[in-house]
Parts: C-alpha cells; structure tokens; sequence
C-alpha cells in the first residue's frame, strides 16, 4: 500500500477541545431543529435537508481538523491545502444552508432566546453596529486579506512551527469563510438588506483574480516557498516541488471553480426566479412621459394630427 | 395583538441540556497538552546521517519554555527496492529511540525518555513528552538502536521562563477593543434617520413583546 494511503486509513487524533466544540454545536442545532418543526406548522423551516446540511459540514470539519489530514499537513503542503479547501469551501458553505441562527437561538432556554433576538431586532444598536462591521464590500475584503494573507511564505512557516498560531489561522480561515458565504448564501440574520443576484455574482466572481494569481504563483515557482515543508523527510512520494506545485493546483482549479460554481447557480436563480414583475404605474407610456425637454410643442402638434386623422377616417366612412 | 403561548420543553429539558453543555465544555478546562500538538513543531534536526540511518527531530512548543515539551523524531533509510514511485526514504519502525535532555548549565540530572510510535499516520513518527525543570540551554540527544545498527545525533536549544500572562496588556487590548466597537455603534446610530415620537395610543408595542409575537409567528424577524 502506498504510505499515504496507510496514514490516511491511520488513527484519527480525537482533540477534545474539537471534538467538544463540533458535538456542542451539533446538539444545539439539533435541539433548535427539533423544536421549530414542532412549533412550525409548513415544517419548511426546519426541513431535514437543513439537518442534514448542518451535520454534512460539521462532518467535513471534523475531518479536516481530527482525521490524519491535520497531521499530514505539516508534513505534506498539499495535505495543508486540501485541509484548508475543506473548511473554507465545504464546511462553511454547508453550516449556512442550514441556515443555522434561528435554530441556534431557538435551542436556547425562552428568556436567553428573546435577549439573543432582541439584539437583532430593527431599532438594536448592535443590530446596526453589527450591519457596519459586516456590510458586504468589509466582508468580501476581509476574506481575502485573510485568504491570501496567511499565503505569505514567513506567516505560513510560522504557523506550523506555532500550534497557537496554527490554530488561529484554523480559526480565521473559518470565521473569514463563514462571514464570506453568509453574504453570498444569504442566511439569518438578514441585517443587511436584500442585494441583487449581478451583486452577488460580482462578489464572488472578484475573488477568483487574486485567488488565481497567489494560486499560479505557487503552482509555478521554481523554488520552494515554503520552506518549513523542506525539514520532512521524503517517505511520502513526492518531493517537496510537486508537493508545492500540488498545492497550487488545489488552490488555483478547485478552489476558483467554487466561486464560480456559487456565482452560476446564482445566475441560474435569477433566470429561473417566478418572482413576478415590477407593476408599471398606470399611463407610464403617455405621450407627455417621452418629452424631451423644449419639445413640449410636438405634443400637442401631433395630438392636432391625429384628431385630424380619425376626423377625415370618419368623414370618409360615412 | 394576539399572542399565541409558546409551547417550552418542560425544565428537565433544560438541566439535561445545561449538562450536557457542561460535559461537552469540560475537556476545554484542561490544560493544554503538547502530546496533542498537530503542527509539526520547529524543526531541530533535518536528514541528519546517524549510523545507518536518517533522522529528523522537531520540538514543540515553539519556543520551548520551563514545562512540558514534546520531541517528534522520524528515522528513515534511503529507499530500496520496495519502495513507492516517488519515495526517497522508507520509514524504520521497530527501532529503540531514546531521547535524553541535559541542562548544559550543570544546574540538574539529565533527564531520559524513551519515544515511542504513535498510531497516527500509521507507525511513522516516534514522539515523547518531558517536563523541562528550569530555563537555560540544554542539548538534546537522540540515540537509535535499529534493526541495522545504531547511532546518535544531538542539537541544543534554550528554554525559556514559563509564560506569565500579561493582563495589563490583555486589558489595554480589551478596552481598546471595546472602545473601537463602541465607535462603530455609536457611529451607525448616528446614521439613523430621527422619527417623531408617536401618540402613546399611536404607539405599537415594546420591541420585547414584537419579538415575542415575530418568534411565535416566524415573521418579523426574517429568518429563512
């Protein structure tokens, strides 16, 4: 067998400050589900394909975070990357179709639930400061400074030299992700206000640039960037340049074509959306709404013209 | 406005939640354990020739202070005829590693430690964890007893004081913090168009009681 796959199919590393984390936010989520389908009289809500969202991305973090994975990519960059796909692209896209909050807060005790949402409520303070620290263009700028920040050759060495700072960049790969997709899934809480689907596939669609050029960037170096990976030791099958290049290939090929799989399914959306169309206001297309200013006279001309028209059509007629 | 009572789950649903939460967070009140290290650590020794084989040691945590430490060691042989496409070197598992630790200072006994394989990735990597008594530099030596032969490789490191946490800095950081997040509030409030204050009998209800009803109903408060 191949020693990757051997360590693969290896024992998983239970860390219980994870696993602790995963099943306290999978019971509450559960518990919140449980208790608006009971309340919900459509069930559309607390529908089980949510459910089954909720749990698929908390599998997929689970696996990233305690599956030989983890241990791997300090060994393997392309293991790293793989590692780092999984929550960004996976996980946290998957949490918020199961549009989580509401559950979350309806998990909570009836007193707790009315406070969380009352912070949330229109005239809230914090609703507001929340929407400001949130808004989209923040969003889309602090995921990729976050993204492709921690790319940098000194910070990435450092983090795996670091298990602290190792795990902040777990942790602020996550949080950027999250605050990333909540905008493009559109889950609760709404704060923002409804943006259109060209906005929406603009957001996403301008990630793949940079995205693609720290990508090509690592895929084609000549030289290893990271230098850290240099100190393993070669028992895996590759050396440390197609390790590199590996890499850059997950990051450039699947990594980009999540972004634009999001923005064509939010185009097929808007094609396929049954949402009706705008009302027109009663005499939009009267002759006097096509005036060009200084021309008010041809108006009345033509309406003389046409008076004249029906006059000799009817004279003729009878 | 008509309200329609929440159905709660009865109080036992709460206590069996509470504890659970309770269980769940317990592991978080544990210390930190190296042993449980997944980032590889500073590399220490890098193919370095000991005897028939090539060793490779990195430590953690990075940088190592008065406590506990963690040394990972891979051994390997230049690859033979069994070997992958691709694969340089082989793993040596079944080999005897011992680790010892001494103060080059003289300030204390040195310290021995056998490291053994850990069944992740699959009997590749041998590890140990030690409590390192006082600061200073002190020399790691490694010893390999293999099927092959043997042979030792060693590398110092200095070891800091325990970590003291700076609460002065961590409260200048907090206020800060609070300070910029309360700039941020106060800022989007100021945003918000000014309304006249309705007739008490024009007014709707407390927010609280809105919520209420938006929570029974689903509405308000859009959550899907």
């Amino acid at each position: 067998m191949h020693p990757l796959v051997k360590a693969l199919l290896s024992q998983w590393e239970w860390r219980l400050e994870i696993v602790a984390v995963l099943l306290t936010l999978g019971a509450l989520y559960t518990l919140g589900w449980l208790r608006l389908r009971r309340q919900s009289k459509r069930r559309q809500l607390a529908s089980w394909l949510r459910l089954l969202s909720y749990h698929a991305g908390l599998a997929i973090l689970a696996v990233s975070l305690l599956s030989p994975i983890d241990r791997l990519g300090g060994q393997l960059f392309f293991m790293h990357m793989l590692q780092h796909m999984l929550s960004i692209m996976l996980a946290a896209p998957l949490l918020l179709l199961a549009n989580p909050f509401p559950f979350m807060v309806w998990a909570l005790p009836a007193t707790w639930r009315l406070r969380v949402a009352g912070l949330f409520a229109r005239p809230s303070a914090f609703r507001r400061a929340l929407a400001a620290v949130t808004r989209p263009f923040i969003a889309w700028l602090v995921f990729l400074t976050i993204y492709l920040g921690w790319h940098d050759a000194s910070l990435y060495n450092l983090a795996l030299r670091n298990d602290w700072i190792h795990d902040i960049q777990h942790i602020t790969f996550f949080g950027a992700a999250m605050l990333f997709w909540w905008h493009v899934i559109g889950a609760a809480p709404h704060i923002h206000g409804k943006r259109s689907g060209w906005a929406s596939m603009a957001y996403l669609i301008g990630v793949i640039p940079p995205n693609m050029a720290v990508a090509v960037t690592i895929a084609f170096a000549s030289n290893v960037i990271y230098t850290y990976y240099l100190s393993a030791p070669r028992i895996w099958g590759f050396t440390a340049l197609e390790d590199q290049m590996i890499s850059g290939a997950i990051m450039w090929i699947p990594g980009s074509m999540m972004f634009l799989l999001a923005a064509l399914i939010i185009l097929a959306r808007m094609f396929t959306s049954k949402e009706p169309l705008p009302v027109k206001p009663d005499g939009w297309d009267a002759d006097d709404k096509f005036i060009a200013p200084g021309l008010e006279h041809r108006v009345v001309q033509n309406r003389w013209k046409q008076l004249k028209a029906a006059n000799s059509h009817g004279a003729d007629a009878s | 406005m008509s309200m329609r009572m929440v159905r709660l789950a009865p109080a036992s649903t709460f206590r069996t939640l509470g504890l659970l939460m309770l269980g769940l967070l317990l592991p978080l009140a544990l210390p930190a354990q190296t042993a449980q290290a997944h980032g590889g650590g500073t590399p220490r020794l890098t193919n370095q020739a000991v005897g028939p084989y090539r060793l490779y040691a990195w430590t953690e945590p990075e940088p190592l202070r008065v406590g506990e430490a963690h040394v990972t060691i891979a051994v390997t042989q230049p690859a033979g005829a069994d070997a992958q496409p691709g694969q340089i070197e082989t793993p040596v598992s079944g080999a005897r590693v011992l680790v010892t630790f001494t103060p080059l200072d003289g300030s204390g006994p040195a310290i021995e430690a056998f490291a053994v394989t850990q069944q992740a990735l699959g009997d590749v990597y041998y590890e140990t964890d030690t409590v390192l008594p006082s600061e200073g530099d002190w020399r790691i030596a490694i010893a390999v007893e293999g099927p092959d032969g043997g042979g030792q490789g060693d590398f110092a490191v200095a070891v800091e004081a325990a970590r003291q946490l700076n609460w002065t800095l961590i409260g200048i950081g907090g206020i800060l913090l609070l300070g910029v997040l309360g700039l941020i509030a106060a800022r989007a409030s100021k945003q918000t168009p000014k309304t006249t204050r309705p007739r008490r009998s024009q007014r709707a209800a407390r927010p609280s009681q809105q919520l209420s009803a938006s929570l029974e109903s689903g509405g308000g408060i859009r959550w899907s």
